[in-house]
C-alpha cells in the first residue's frame, strides 16, 4: 500500500520539478536599450558623448527592468535583434527655435519592420529652455528624477507590445488557449493581462492568425503531462476569449495543427511585488 | 690893422655840416624791439597760455625787494644785493640797451622770433565730456619718432603738446585717444591746432553682442566667446573669452549706456523669436549686464567683426557685423543652422 503511494509522490515531485525547471528556465526576450543625444545642445555639451549615452542607457535599462517584467533589457548590446532607442530631441523636430521643449523620443527598431517612434518623456519644457545642461552627474541625475516620476504604461502598451516575448507556446484544447513558456511571477504579470498570439495553422494552406487571450492562471495539467507539455508546466495560461467564429481553432488544436509563432503582451497588469526583489542593475559605475 | 682871423699857428675854423641822423634812430629801434617782443609774447600766449597778468606776483615781490635796496641806499648802506645787481644786471642791461640802439640785434631778434613763429606750433586736445579720462597721443606722420603721449583726467581737461615742429605750409600729425578713432590733423604755424574729442575725433564704435537661447545655455555650460576682425581678407582674432559658466552679453569698446527703449525693443525681439516669458526675462537680465571684453586695438567704422560662441569647439551661435558710425552697435547673435564651416563675410 505504501509502495504505490511512495511511487505516486515521487512521480508528482519529479513532474513538478521538471515543470518548474522548464518554465523557469525559459528566458524572456532581451532588448537592447540605447540613448542618443540628438538635440545639439546636449550633443555638444559632453566631450565624451558615447560614454554619457551609455550611462544614460543603463539608467533606462534599469527603469525598464523595474517596470516591464515581460522583457529583459540590456544597455547597448548590439547583438540583439530588437532595439529600443531613447532619443533626446526637440518635441517639435521641425522647429529651429532655441526655446523648444526637449524630451525623449522612443524608437523601436525591429528586424524586417520599419522602426516606430513616439514622443515619450518631457525632459525640459520651453520655459526651462534657458537652463544650463550642466555636468555629467547633473544630467544623469536629472534623467533619474524624470524616470522616477514617469509611468511606463504608455511604453508597455504603445511600444513594447510590438516586441514578441516568445516564439514558442503550447496550444491547449480544454480550455482553448495557450501556455506561455514563463511563469507569471517571472513576468511580474498579474492575471487579467492580455496577450496576442500569432498562431500558424497547418493544413493545405498555412495561415498565420492572431488571437487575443487573457491570462487566467498557471498551467497545471491534470494527470501526467505529455512530453510536449512537460516544459510548460507552471507557465502562464492564456485563454482565448472570445473564440473566433466560425471556430477553426479548436479542431486545429485537436489535430495538433497549430503552432505558436509569436506572443505579444497587449495589456500588462503589472505586479510590482513580484518584481520588487529583482536586483537593480548597476548605474554609472555605482550601485543604486 | 684888422685883427687876425685866427691865432697864429692855428688852422682857420671851418663850418662842417652836421651829419644826417641815422634812419629810425635809437628810440625807433627800441620801439621796434618792444613790438617784436610784444608779438612774441602774443605768440607764446597763444601756444602756451602765457599771460602777463600771471607775472603780477613776481613783479610785486621784485618791487618790494627793490624798495628794500633803496632804503638801504638812503641809509648809506650799500647792500650786497645792490652790488650784485650793479655787477650782474645793470651793467649787462646797460650793454643790452646800448646794443639795442644798433640795427643788427634788432634784425637778429626779428629773424629769430620770425623763424620760431614759422616753425613751431602747438596742439591742444580737449574732451567734450567733462571729467573724461583718456590717454592721448600725437605722432608725426612723416617722421619715425615715438609718439608723444599725455592723459586727460578729471583735473586736467586739456592736454597741450608743445613744441610741435611744423612748416609755413603745415605738417600732418595723427592724434589718437582711447575710445576714439585716430585722426590726422594739419598743424600750421602761428595758430595752434585745437582738437576736441568727440567732435574732431569720432568716438570709436562699441559693439554689444547679445547671445540668444543656444548661446546663453552654452555660455552657462562654459562655452567660449570669440571675436575676430576681417583684415586684408583674413580673420584676425581680437578676443577669446572663457565665460566660466556665466552667461552675459559682451561689449567690445567703450562702455555706452543702454537705454530703456533698447530694453523694450529687446523684449519684443525675444518674443518675436518665440522665447516664452521665463526665457524672455532671463534673456533681458543677461543682456542688461554686458561683460566688457578688452581688445588690444581700436575698432573703426567699416570694420567687419565676427563673433562666435563655441562649446567644446562646436559652433553654437554666430554674428557677423559691419561697423557703422553709430556709437553703439547692438547685435543679436543667432544659432547656426547652415554649414558652420562656411564663415560669412560682411
Amino acid at each position: 500500500m505504501l509502495k504505490p503511494l511512495w511511487k505516486c509522490t515521487c512521480l508528482v515531485t519529479v513532474v513538478t520539478a521538471v515543470g518548474w525547471s522548464s518554465a523557469a528556465a525559459q528566458k524572456r526576450a532581451t532588448m537592447t536599450v540605447s540613448v542618443d543625444l540628438a538635440a545639439p545642445r546636449y550633443r555638444d555639451r559632453f566631450t565624451d558623448r558615447r560614454a554619457i549615452q551609455a550611462k544614460a542607457a543603463t539608467l533606462f535599462a534599469d527603469y525598464l527592468t523595474r517596470n516591464v517584467g515581460f522583457l529583459r533589457f540590456a544597455a547597448d548590446d548590439s547583438t540583439r535583434p530588437y532595439r529600443l532607442a531613447f532619443v533626446l530631441d526637440r518635441f517639435d523636430r521641425g522647429s529651429t527655435s532655441g526655446f523648444a521643449e526637449v524630451g525623449f523620443w522612443v524608437r523601436l527598431e525591429r528586424p524586417d519592420e520599419s522602426p516606430m517612434e513616439s514622443y515619450w518623456l518631457q525632459f525640459r519644457s520651453a520655459d526651462q529652455s534657458l537652463v544650463r545642461v550642466g555636468g555629467e552627474d547633473e544630467f544623469l541625475n536629472e534623467i533619474k528624477a524624470k524616470l522616477a516620476h514617469r509611468d511606463a504604461d504608455s511604453l508597455r502598451t504603445g511600444v513594447l507590445r510590438w516586441v514578441p516575448i516568445s516564439e514558442t507556446g503550447l496550444p491547449n484544447l480544454d480550455p482553448v488557449g495557450f501556455v506561455l513558456p514563463f511563469r507569471l511571477l517571472d513576468l511580474c504579470m498579474k492575471r487579467q493581462s492580455t496577450v496576442e498570439l500569432l498562431a500558424e495553422f497547418g493544413g493545405t494552406v498555412v495561415r498565420e492568425v492572431p488571437f487575443e487571450a487573457r491570462l487566467v492562471g498557471n498551467f497545471t495539467p491534470r494527470g501526467q503531462p505529455t512530453r510536449e507539455a512537460a516544459p510548460y508546466v507552471g507557465g502562464g495560461f492564456a485563454q482565448v476569449l472570445p473564440l473566433p467564429q466560425p471556430d477553426d481553432l479548436t479542431p486545429s488544436i485537436a489535430r495538433h495543427a497549430v503552432k505558436i509563432k509569436k506572443i505579444f503582451v497587449t495589456s500588462y497588469v503589472h505586479d510590482p511585488t513580484a518584481c520588487g526583489n529583482r536586483a537593480p542593475m548597476a548605474v554609472g559605475g555605482g550601485t543604486p | 690893422m684888422p685883427p687876425p682871423a685866427v691865432p697864429a699857428g692855428q688852422p682857420p675854423l671851418q663850418i662842417v655840416p652836421q651829419p644826417p641822423p641815422s634812419e629810425g634812430g635809437p628810440f625807433g629801434r627800441i620801439v621796434a624791439f618792444f613790438a617784436i617782443v610784444a608779438v612774441a609774447a602774443l605768440w607764446l600766449q597763444h601756444h602756451l597760455g602765457f599771460e602777463f597778468e600771471k607775472l603780477g606776483v613776481i613783479a610785486i615781490a621784485t618791487a618790494i625787494w627793490g624798495v628794500m635796496g633803496k632804503v638801504a641806499d638812503w641809509l648809506g648802506e650799500k647792500s650786497a644785493m645792490g652790488r650784485f645787481i650793479d655787477a650782474w644786471f645793470k651793467t649787462p642791461l646797460r650793454a643790452v640797451l646800448r646794443a639795442m640802439t644798433r640795427p643788427a640785434p634788432l634784425y637778429g631778434t626779428a629773424i629769430v622770433v620770425g623763424a620760431l613763429m614759422a616753425t613751431v606750433s602747438s596742439v591742444t586736445v580737449r574732451s567734450s565730456a567733462p571729467g573724461e579720462r583718456a590717454a592721448v597721443s600725437l605722432a608725426s606722420l612723416d617722421s619715425r619718432g615715438t609718439a608723444r603721449a599725455d592723459t586727460l583726467t578729471r583735473d586736467k581737461a586739456a592736454v597741450r603738446f608743445l613744441p610741435i615742429l611744423t612748416s609755413p605750409f603745415g605738417r600732418i600729425y595723427e592724434v589718437d585717444a582711447d575710445g576714439y578713432v585716430a585722426s590726422q590733423v594739419t598743424v600750421y604755424p602761428l595758430v595752434s591746432r585745437q582738437v576736441v574729442l568727440g567732435r574732431d575725433l569720432a568716438a570709436a564704435p562699441s559693439v554689444l553682442f547679445r547671445p540668444f537661447g543656444e548661446g546663453v545655455v552654452a555660455l552657462e555650460d562654459s562655452a567660449n566667446f570669440q571675436v575676430s576682425r576681417l583684415r586684408d581678407g583674413r580673420w584676425e582674432r581680437l578676443a577669446d573669452y572663457q565665460a566660466g559658466g556665466v552667461a552675459s552679453s559682451f561689449l567690445i569698446g567703450a562702455r555706452k549706456p543702454i537705454s530703456d527703449a533698447a530694453m523694450v525693443v529687446w523684449a519684443l525681439e525675444a518674443a518675436a523669436n518665440g522665447a516664452p516669458e521665463m526665457a524672455r526675462s532671463k534673456l533681458l537680465v543677461t543682456w542688461r549686464a554686458p561683460k566688457s571684453i578688452q581688445i588690444q586695438t581700436e575698432l573703426h567704422p567699416r570694420d567687419c567683426l565676427l563673433a562666435e560662441i563655441r562649446l567644446h569647439g562646436n559652433l553654437k551661435e554666430r554674428a557677423v557685423v559691419p561697423l557703422s558710425n553709430d556709437p553703439l552697435i547692438d547685435v543679436l547673435m543667432q544659432p547656426v543652422t547652415t554649414d558652420s564651416t562656411k564663415v560669412p563675410t560682411c
